[in-house]
């Protein structure tokens, strides 16, 4: 009995003296898997992902990286893919060719990680864009999602854009931007063009730019104003006259391309109406619009002297055709499309939206071929044959967030949106 | 220092007195080692018990055969060491984006890892309770004054130990409790030789932003020196009954323990837990081979949890991290029973015992793995952890409850009566500590988690009277 005794003893010390080992945490397993094509790159429908996509495992432990089985699908978009399924290789790499569909802007590739046991580990994704025609896709990330001016030379086959405080040409697709470098092209803040595809370039530092040979080379301009060192407002009319405006300074144009200028408006103070539009009517007078509310002008002195016209309700905008006709944006009634064939004596009401607010007026008449494609912001794209019929008018495109619209050498569609960095592409296919 | 000087004057007062005075004095030397055992400690990681030199000069003044009083002066070092891992709680980004198609770096989990140690000189007052039999019996409790002569620390670069960094704001006083008991066996009329388990914990927070507290086991082995011939003692005794039935005795008991939890929800996730149980109980008798138990017993109880959880001592599901959990999760109690002990029939042979029972947490802990999958975007983990958390902050410091036990009882050798007895034990209050809980997980305080113990015991009573 003392035995047992002792032997049950014994036993419950040895129990309560169980040791237990220290805290600890070791790995197991650890897989990362990705795709080496980077995400978010931008694609035609219907085109080919690179010319083919690697998918790779990494890790850092002495796991058999061909003991993982991934099956490949299409997620979004109709695509077509050259792998369903495979191993890894030793590597711990499997190649495929995805072709992209035509079913969505958005595509994605997905792969669905197993082991050999069939548990499955975890899946990834290599999401792309898909461009299209006829139809407007957007780009909210790279340069292009921030851009604040465009211009297009038709002749020359090149568009440039100004993007957050630089200069980009536009690459062999129209949603790829590439960044031009040049020591003349510093902080550019906007771009024009005049008919004779000169190109202007303004800084924020008040200087002005200009190529005559469609972006190959950039020389400086007399500075407009020689003692500001900030940004500058830059308009080229439809005569090739640079006018340039600050608010602390009176509005200048030149005539010569930069090389000299000139003080207009000793006398009217056009300059205390704001930045705007000027346009040359055929019998040589001018027509000024200013940036502020109901400043229509005409100037039969080549600006020395201004005679204010009368709008209708409260205009910001005006737009002149090869014909002379007068077309004019006023906030009345929503927004109103108001057309004068007698130079800006009086003004017929065409056309009416109701934007869902409103703002000051970019590039609101884009001409392409035959058609006229009206921005209004905060309501979308209006698109007619004849800005002056009523009954041509068709809705182009409905989006409210709209400010700013472009059109490329191609006549690619870029409208910009107000609040969120992103623009909107439209390719038509006819 | 003072403090120091103070003790030794003291003590050698204390002695002389002896001297002068030695009918009814014992003074002893006692040598051993304890083992560290820090309360108050916040939930996670590892408390290793660390072992540490204990030395003691006892001196003791009997007013009887049974009951007296000791006091001494201790020495002793007690050092703490915890070891705790990083957990990641949060899924891991690798930038695995294909902009950076760079090799992964393993994530790192560190060992934190940090030290201290305290030397001690302690001046007990304790009464001391002597159970006479062929090896005496005693027990002892009371109060132990500490005074912190040193210590030393190595923090760690880890966050949770930051607040050992200021050395200075180590208490150096403690006042605690001191348990013990013991056997002592006689080398000569005037020389014991003993051998003590003492349970030692202090009461005040050693550090300031820390609810810590000291504590340690001890297991010392003493000479002690009666200043009074054993004869001489006994050459009055009272009269005794040659009974059995009317002597003190102790019982040893050692078993085995099985228990369970009740929680209200969720059971399905709980699997019982078997532990040791050791200890002692004094039998006092109360006539007709009725007795009253009492005494302390070493229980180790709780549960297992196997089962997907955020919690690796509870289930627990919130939407967060979760882990395939295994693990136990063990309380060390000291049970202190109230019973009585009532004879079915002739004694020795079957009894039956019942009554109350307070149980004091020494240490709780949860121990086993936690197995972790992450499948966060293209990313795949399997970790392995191996758990040691002290938990103590999060369980109640006492429990009570009730027990029944049953058995029979049996002389060998003529003189040892050897007790095999099943018990089965009720907790009443809820295992855990539901302020602490409810900062954790507010939720998990609506389940009250309950411990049930079924026991098998040996248990063998030493002859009494003997010395």
């Amino acid at each position: 009995m003392k035995k047992a005794f002792l032997f049950l003893s014994l036993l419950c010390l040895i129990i309560s003296c169980e040791r237990y080992p220290d805290p600890s945490i070791s790995v197991l397993k650890d897989y990362s898997f990705t795709f080496q094509t980077t995400q978010g790159n931008k694609y035609f429908q219907g085109e080919w992902v690179g010319d083919s996509i690697l998918f790779k495992a990494y890790t850092n432990h002495s796991q058999v990286a061909d003991s993982i089985y991934v099956l490949f699908d299409i997620q979004l978009g109709d695509g077509t893919i050259t792998v369903q399924s495979a191993y890894m290789n030793t590597f711990g790499e499997v190649s495929l060719k995805w072709r992209l569909g035509t079913g969505s802007f958005d595509q994605k590739l997905r792969a669905r990680i197993y082991d050999l046991s069939g548990k499955y580990l975890t899946s990834a994704t290599l999401a792309v864009y898909a461009y299209r025609n006829d139809g407007w896709d957007p780009s909210a990330s790279g340069p292009d999602a921030g851009m604040s001016g465009l211009v297009a030379d038709t002749v020359n086959k090149v568009t440039y854009m100004v993007s957050n405080n630089t200069l980009y040409r536009q690459g062999e697709k129209y949603f790829i931007w590439n960044a031009v470098t040049d020591a003349n092209v510093i902080s550019p803040r906007t771009i024009n063009i005049d008919r004779n595809r000169v190109i202007y370039i303004s800084t924020w530092s008040g200087e002005l730019i200009k190529s005559t040979d469609h972006g190959l080379s950039w020389d400086k301009c007399t500075k407009p104003y020689p003692d500001r060192s900030e940004y500058i407002y830059v308009y080229v009319s439809n005569d090739n006259y640079v006018w340039v405006y600050a608010w602390d300074h009176k509005t200048r144009y030149s005539a010569d391309g930069g090389s000299t200028w000139t003080d207009i408006d000793p006398q009217s103070g056009i300059t205390a109406q704001g930045f705007g539009n000027i346009f040359r009517l055929k019998d040589g007078s001018l027509l000024y619009h200013g940036g502020n509310c109901c400043n229509l002008n005409r100037s039969f002195d080549n600006g020395l002297t201004w005679t204010k016209l009368t709008t209708p309700g409260f205009s910001n905008k005006i737009y002149v055709n090869d014909k002379d006709e007068i077309f004019l944006c006023s906030q009345s009634g929503g927004t109103t499309i108001y057309k004068s064939t007698d130079y800006g004596l009086t003004f017929t009401s065409v056309y009416s939206v109701f934007p869902q607010w409103n703002t000051s007026m970019e590039n609101t008449f884009n001409k392409w071929g035959h058609f006229y494609y009206i921005l209004i912001p905060g309501y979308g794209i209006l698109k007619t044959s004849d800005p002056g019929n009523p009954d041509s008018y068709t809705e182009f495109y409905r989006n409210s967030d709209l400010f700013n619209l472009f059109i490329d050498h191609n006549g690619v569609l870029i409208a910009k949106t107000l609040s969120t960095n992103t623009v909107f592409y439209y390719k038509n296919s006819r | 220092m003072k403090n120091f000087k103070l003790s030794i004057i003291l003590l050698l007062l204390l002695l002389c007195y002896s001297v002068s005075y030695s009918q009814s004095f014992t003074t002893g030397i006692t040598s051993g080692i304890n083992f560290s055992d820090i309360h108050g400690q916040d939930v996670g990681g590892k408390w290793c018990s660390k072992p540490g030199p204990s030395e003691g000069l006892s001196l003791g003044y009997s007013f009887n055969k049974s009951i007296g009083i000791q006091t001494g002066i201790g020495f002793s070092t007690v050092s703490y060491e915890h070891k705790n891992q990083y957990y990641q709680y949060v899924p891991i980004n690798y930038y695995l984006s294909s902009m950076y198609p760079y090799p992964i770096i393993d994530p790192i989990y560190y060992q934190g890892g940090s030290y201290m140690d305290f030397s001690f000189v302690r001046i007990p007052l304790l009464v001391a309770v002597t159970v006479p039999s062929a090896v005496q019996f005693n027990m002892r409790a009371g109060l132990l004054f500490s005074f912190a002569k040193g210590h030393g620390s190595n923090p760690n670069y880890y966050y949770y130990n930051s607040y050992y960094s200021d050395y200075k704001d180590f208490t150096k006083n403690d006042f605690g409790f001191l348990f013990s008991s013991g056997v002592s066996y006689p080398l000569s009329d005037r020389i014991d030789l003993s051998l003590n388990l003492n349970y030692i914990t202090g009461r005040k927070k050693f550090m300031e932003y820390s609810a810590m507290r000291h504590g340690s086991s001890e297991i010392t082995i003493g000479v002690n020196y009666n200043f009074i011939k054993k004869n001489k003692l006994n050459s009055n005794p009272e009269p005794q009954s040659d009974s059995s039935a009317h002597r003190v005795t102790v019982t040893y008991s050692a078993g085995l323990n099985y228990s369970w939890s009740t929680f209200e929800s969720g059971s399905d996730k709980y699997s019982p837990l078997s532990g040791p149980s050791l200890g002692f109980s004094v039998n006092i008798p109360l006539g007709h081979e009725v007795y009253f138990l009492t005494g302390v017993t070493f229980e180790r109880k709780g549960y297992a949890l196997k089962d997907s959880s955020e919690s690796f001592y509870r289930y627990q599901e919130r939407g967060g991290q979760e882990y395939l959990v295994d693990t136990k999760i063990i309380t060390d109690y000291a049970v202190i029973p109230f019973l009585i002990s009532l004879p079915l029939g002739k004694s020795p042979g079957v009894f039956f015992n019942t009554g109350p029972w307070l149980g004091l947490k020494l240490n709780s802990r949860t121990v086993g793995l936690a197995y972790n999958e992450i499948n966060s975007g293209s990313v795949y983990r399997y970790t392995k952890n191996v758990v040691y958390d002290d938990i103590e902050k999060v369980i109640n410091n006492y429990d009570i409850g009730w027990l029944f036990s049953g058995g029979v009882s049996f002389l060998v050798f003529n003189n040892y009566k050897v007790d095999l007895s099943a018990q089965f034990s009720a907790g009443f209050r809820d295992l855990f500590e539901k302020k602490v809980l409810s900062d954790i997980d507010p939720a998990s305080i609506e389940q009250k988690m309950r411990l049930r113990t079924m026991s098998l015991h040996l248990g063998i009573t030493l002859p009494s009277g003997k010395r």
